[in-house]
């Protein structure tokens, strides 16, 4: 049985032809409607070359490799991405499988697709910008592609450095909602994922990052920014890896102060949050004083207010054992002694 | 005669089927062996803390069996059975498989049982000659909870299977007597802590806590949580050598870091890593388990450094085998997951001992050396198994650094078939243990209440009779199969009676009633509104 | 196309009202379009729900094919997420049950209702996706066509890159009546999208017959007979004998479970349509037909000369009496709803 089928093309010649197609699309020229066809034939022979599909069989590795090989050398990858915006609806969407797929590729300890796109970062930062309001419509594609990308620590880094990066304060706060969680996703993503790089970066742009930017977003008034940035500040800041970060962070009066607002805030899935970030301040047995002093000026309105917080959380037993705690330490606390 | 003291209990059950292979000659050097020791002789032939299923014992109840304690026929006619009912999943040994602790129950039948040397020996029974009684598959219900089989035992209680009988979502319960725990020093401490920590913690890697029930009156506690089909202990138990391939290694380990990981991030520290807490859901993901000495620092700890170690004693780290008054936490991790991986990987561990002094003795007395086999093997692999086996904790690799490996970066050529998953044997199906119990609840009606009784003649010809007709149904389904991708069957009898046969569940026929129940699945199809109506249930 | 704006919208009739979320029938004052809009309360969401509902959302926007209910724009206001969907005029098919068709849709409606959804359901298997719960009450209808909706069970085969050949996990309580043996069992050998077609299956008998499959039953006894091989079957002249008890009587007290059983014995249902249901029902799901070659079988030839709205007209003058199909009058939006939700600590005044 013939390995391709008599009317299928190779690996080399599906890439060659794909790439003539996407050429063809944007320029733009008169036969705009037959090079859409042509992208979306050819990419799904090389989705089904990939992934196998129900009248085939998973291909052979060597196709895989002869396949990658072809992408890397004829700059596909960066050209579709360029003009995904260009491809129709199905063909979005086959363009990332094709992308995730080829992504994981490994030979021995080397990633190959994943070198290739360190070399070509411009795919990282057009992907990135599949977020921006121009292309709604190339935006949650973008965003699967990022995500994976994500996973590997040397296309993570590149995204974390890049000035493109701090976009994504604004990209999580359009008004789409289905683009703008995806967007956070991402974000969060590349923020939590890989440990030491992340630590890293949060110490060594923590003004640009904190005081610049997060504080934006949990002063948004979109209620869903607002909840999600909190929850994920309460995860970056009680993650060990990130220690450094948290003393920092809850040395600050200014944020002690948010905090204690967002603790009165309307919606009490923001004010429960907003309780695991404050607790770590009341925690901390090196308060500065300008915390302790903020603490103390407002000690019975606190041991008030966290009497009566939330008290229907009957069941929740670390909730309970947790506010006990920052209760009693409230209460006993006492000014630092004159120097 | 010298024993591996490995504190997983697979020397155990060598020690055990040798026991039980013969009946009573062998018996008699098992006194022998621990005459010195009384309590020992009962204990060993109590098969107390062997991981044969305790499911074993409530299944069948002897009637004919001979004196003492359980008695070496009886337990060699349920090891046979244990094929058919399906075997342990879990592994929780003892910690200290030598030394044993006697329940309450067994102490409470050792009052009324006259210790006489006279009646020390045992006589010796021929398999044949005892006689079974099936006991009824009774329902049990822990609040919404269907319980189903054991899963295995440990020195804290038993882990059952269960079932949601809401949302039919299966899950494990491990079951918790007050009495139990009082026994284990820092028992109850242990089981709050652990729950505590199981609560902070949601990760693919890490086994979910998903409910925890109280029962003040049977003084019994149960910690619901997800269900796992097995662990890596048992698989490396049913290798033929006793080790995986580096492929099946190298994706465990990967997730056992990202699970490490996570739990490191939340100041956490297991203190126990070894295969068997590495236990793996249907889909096969790696879960890590058994908080039970695991440690959360300070949120404002300076550092990870921790006074107490009580893990298994061939994971611990030299560190802790030299009894250092603290130690650096994280790092006690990487060691046990080092040996956990030495071990997945040759069936060997790293060190080794007569007795546990020996052992933590020869863990704390040089830096191991990577023998040249291995490098032979993997040079790669030797590298990193000798950098997470650092005795220098500040020399051994730290996690991150493991992420920055070669091995552990490279993707390890397939070179052979994987070592089994679980389910091992008994149902392939890897079904819930909890469907004969349901079954028997729905359609109890359907059998007669008269008693079953069988001897071991007829338990041999019920195997043989089950593998042939699996044969028989395998013959049958493939020539539906054939049928149907032409064309629908054309009656719904038919239909019907196709479907019920290759439900392949052969476990679900009874030994006596096998006519009634084939007549039950031929029976047409039956409308929803019949159900809510004919069904007491 | 649509504005993110609550004010460009108004509200004309509310079709449910529950803690999580609402639907409603809105007018886009911009462009005077039709839509319904489903809005959901965050606040009573947990992170998981909120996961959940980004994951349906996105998975939704994934398809694009004239037989799925498709997500015109989704927007946020104040707490709540609103999601806007195309107006389907004649509402879900479970509505239709409840409301006109007491005791199941004709036979050749749901002959075109089932074309439509097994489209839907090749597109959806061909992409990749388990669609997880196709029962009445996620397939709507307008007077061209049925549409598949509600994706909260979807699932994909293929993760960050690899194609797995089988799911595994059980799904949410609500739809488990539908839910095929193999899902149920949660064993080793997983699933495939076959479940889908057993689904198809108990959804037939669902809208032949008008009642929800396994309604009254346990859910552990539901298991434990899906497991078995026995299935609900189309109720009519040649089945209806299952519902007899023992002794040849009808076991029904209630006069609406009498003439339902009235109406069963008397009707004659095709016997494709009895083999289309057998075949989507069967135990094994290898033997169960692919969505693709089902549209194949003979039970659809009666579609050839017919159409959705042909049979809703029929019964156009009892729809005109149901009030959740028609206009009414001008809601306005509930905000006492949000006022009842300000936090209860407005009252302190941090002293910083």
């Amino acid at each position: 049985m013939p390995l391709f089928g008599k009317s299928q093309k190779t690996p080399v010649e599906l890439v060659k032809s794909l790439k003539e197609a996407i050429n063809a699309l944007e320029a733009g020229d008169r036969k705009v409607e037959k090079a859409q066809e042509d992208v979306s034939k050819n990419l799904v022979s090389i989705k089904n070359m990939l992934y196998g599909s129900s009248d085939a069989e998973p291909p052979a590795d060597y196709v895989v490799a002869q396949l990658s090989q072809e992408l890397y050398n004829s700059n596909l990858l960066l050209l579709l991405i360029q003009n995904l915006h260009r491809i129709d609806f199905e063909g979005k969407k086959h363009v990332a499988l094709i992308f995730n797929n080829v992504l994981r590729r490994q030979i021995g300890t080397r990633s190959p697709t994943v070198e290739y796109i360190c070399t070509k970062p411009e795919i990282l930062f057009t992907l990135m910008a599949g977020y921006e309001d121009a292309h709604p419509e190339i935006a949650l594609n973008s965003g699967t592609m990022l995500r994976e990308c994500a996973r590997y620590e040397a296309l993570a880094k590149i995204m974390l450095h890049s000035d493109e990066f701090f976009k994504f304060f604004r990209y999580v706060e359009v008004s789409t909602f289905d683009i703008a969680s995806d967007a956070f996703s991402t974000f969060k993503e590349l923020l939590t994922r890989h440990k030491l790089l992340c630590a890293e970066f949060l110490d060594a742009n923590y003004d640009k990052f904190f005081s610049q930017h997060y504080q934006r977003l949990l002063n948004s008034e979109n209620y869903v920014t607002r909840r999600q940035s909190l929850k994920l500040l309460g995860e970056l800041l009680l993650d060990r890896h990130n220690f450094t970060v948290m003393t920092r962070y809850i040395s600050e009066p200014e944020n002690l102060k948010l905090m204690m607002n967002m603790l009165k805030e309307r919606s009490r899935n923001i004010q429960f949050e907003a309780f695991h970030v404050f607790k770590v301040f009341v925690a901390n047995p090196n308060k500065p004083k300008p915390i302790l002093d903020i603490l103390l000026r407002n000690q019975t309105k606190l041991v008030d207010f966290l009497t009566s917080f939330h008290t229907d959380r009957s069941e929740d037993e670390q909730f309970n054992d947790e506010k006990a705690y920052l209760i009693k330490q409230i209460r006993e606390l006492k000014p630092l002694p004159e120097a | 005669m010298t024993v591996t003291v490995t504190s997983t209990t697979h020397a155990m059950e060598a020690q055990v089927k040798a026991t039980a292979g013969g009946g009573g000659g062998e018996q008699q050097h098992d006194v022998d062996l621990a005459a010195d020791d009384e309590i020992t002789v009962l204990l060993t032939n109590k098969n107390f803390h062997f991981d044969a299923p305790s499911e074993a014992d409530e299944a069948f109840v002897e009637l004919n069996g001979g004196g003492g304690g359980g008695g070496g026929g009886g337990k060699s006619a349920d090891m046979d059975l244990e094929a058919a009912i399906g075997g342990a999943h879990y592994h929780e040994p003892a910690e200290h498989p030598q030394v044993t602790w006697l329940d309450d129950d067994e102490i409470d039948t050792l009052d009324r049982v006259t210790l006489d040397i006279g009646n020390m020996f045992f006589n010796r029974v021929d398999s044949q000659d005892i006689i079974y009684q099936q006991k009824k598959k009774n329902i049990k219900m822990v609040d919404k909870y269907v319980m189903g089989d054991v899963l295995g035992e440990g020195s804290y209680g038993k882990v059952k299977e269960a079932m949601n009988s809401e949302n039919l979502c299966r899950l494990a319960v491990k079951i918790l007597t007050k009495r139990k725990l009082r026994r284990i020093p820092n028992g109850e401490q242990n089981v709050t802590r652990e729950i505590h920590l199981l609560k902070q913690l949601k990760h693919k890697n890490v086994v979910q806590l998903v409910d925890v029930l109280y029962n003040d009156e049977k003084q019994k506690m149960y910690l619901v949580m997800e269900y796992c089909i097995g662990g890596l202990q048992e698989m490396l138990d049913h290798a033929p050598d006793k080790k995986m391939p580096l492929y099946q290694a190298h994706t465990y380990f990967q997730q056992l870091v990202n699970g490490l990981e996570h739990l490191h991030s939340c100041r956490i520290i297991h203190k126990d890593i070894k295969p068997g807490n590495l236990l793996l859901t249907l889909d096969q993901t790696l879960k890590i388990s058994d908080f039970g000495v695991a440690e959360q620092l300070d949120l404002f700890a300076p550092d990870d450094t921790c006074t107490t170690g009580q893990g298994s004693p061939a994971f611990q780290p030299p560190e802790i085998a030299n009894g250092h008054e603290t130690f650096a936490g994280f790092k006690v991790d990487i060691w046990s997951s080092g040996v956990t991986l030495y071990n997945l990987a040759t069936g060997l561990y790293p060190f080794e001992g007569d007795n546990i002094y020996r052992l933590l003795e020869n863990i704390g007395r040089s830096q191991w050396v990577a023998p040249d086999w291995l490098y032979e093997l993997d040079a790669a692999f030797a590298n990193l198994i000798l950098g997470m086996l650092q005795a220098d904790p500040s020399a051994r690799l730290s996690l991150q650094q493991i992420r920055q490996d070669a091995w552990f970066l490279s993707a390890p050529a397939v070179t052979g078939p994987p070592i089994p998953i679980p389910p091992l044997k008994g149902d392939k199906y890897g079904r819930s243990s909890v469907l004969p119990y349901l079954e028997a609840y729905h359609y109890g009606n359907e059998q007669d209440q008269e008693d079953v009784y069988f001897t071991e003649h007829d338990v041999n010809q019920e195997l043989a009779r089950r593998a042939a007709s699996a044969a028989a149904e395998i013959r049958k389904s493939a020539a539906a199969n054939a049928a149907c991708h032409l064309y629908e069957p054309s009656t719904s009898a038919e239909a019907a009676a196709e479907s019920g046969l290759a439900n392949g569940s052969l476990e679900e026929t009874r030994v006596k009633k096998k006519g009634s129940a084939i007549k039950r699945r031929a029976k047409k199809i039956v409308s929803c509104i019949k159900l809510s109506h004919c069904r007491t249930s | 196309m649509f504005s993110s704006s609550l004010s460009d919208y108004q509200f004309t009739k509310l079709f449910k009202n529950g803690k999580f979320s609402s639907v409603y029938k809105a007018n886009h004052t911009i462009n005077n379009r039709v839509i319904v809009i489903k809005k959901f309360t965050l606040e009573e969401e947990n992170d998981e729900a909120l996961k959940k509902l980004f994951a349906e959302i996105l998975c939704c926007r994934q398809f694009n094919h004239p037989n799925i209910n498709k997500i015109l724009h989704s927007f946020i206001s104040d707490m709540d997420v609103y999601v806007l969907y195309p107006y389907m005029c004649f509402g879900t098919c479970q509505i239709l049950l409840d409301s006109i068709f007491i005791n199941g849709l004709p036979e050749t409606l749901i002959a075109l209702i089932f074309k439509d959804v097994l489209s839907a359901l090749m597109y959806i298997h061909s992409n990749d996706f388990v669609h997880g719960s196709v029962r009445a009450h996620h397939i709507l209808l307008d007077s061209q066509r049925a549409v598949l909706s509600n994706f909260h069970e979807s699932r994909s085969f293929i993760k960050h890159g690899k194609k797995k050949n089988v799911l595994h996990g059980v799904s949410q309580m609500k739809n488990l009546n539908w839910a095929a043996p193999e899902v149920l069992d949660q064993n080793i050998h997983g699933f495939t999208e076959k479940c889908d077609i057993y689904s198809v299956g108990i959804t037939a008998c669902e809208l032949a017959n008008g009642i929800q499959p396994y309604i009254e039953t346990q859910p552990t006894l539901m298991y434990t007979e899906k497991i078995r091989g026995n299935v609900p079957s189309l109720l009519d002249r040649s089945t209806y004998t299952m519902l007899l008890d023992d002794q040849g009587k009808m076991p029904f007290e209630n006069s609406t479970r009498r003439r339902s059983f009235e109406v069963y014995s008397q009707r004659v249902l095709s016997e494709d349509f009895h083999q289309f249901a057998e075949i989507c029902l069967n135990r094994n799901a290898e033997n169960r037909w692919s969505a693709k070659k089902l549209m194949t079988h003979a039970f659809f030839k009666q579609c050839r000369h017919s159409s959705i709205s042909d049979h809703i007209k029929k019964c156009r003058t009892d729809l005109q009496h149901n009030s959740s199909l028609d206009d009414e009058v001008i809601i306005g939006l509930q905000d006492e709803q949000q006022t009842e939700r300000r936090g209860n600590s407005d009252h302190v005044q941090w002293n910083f």
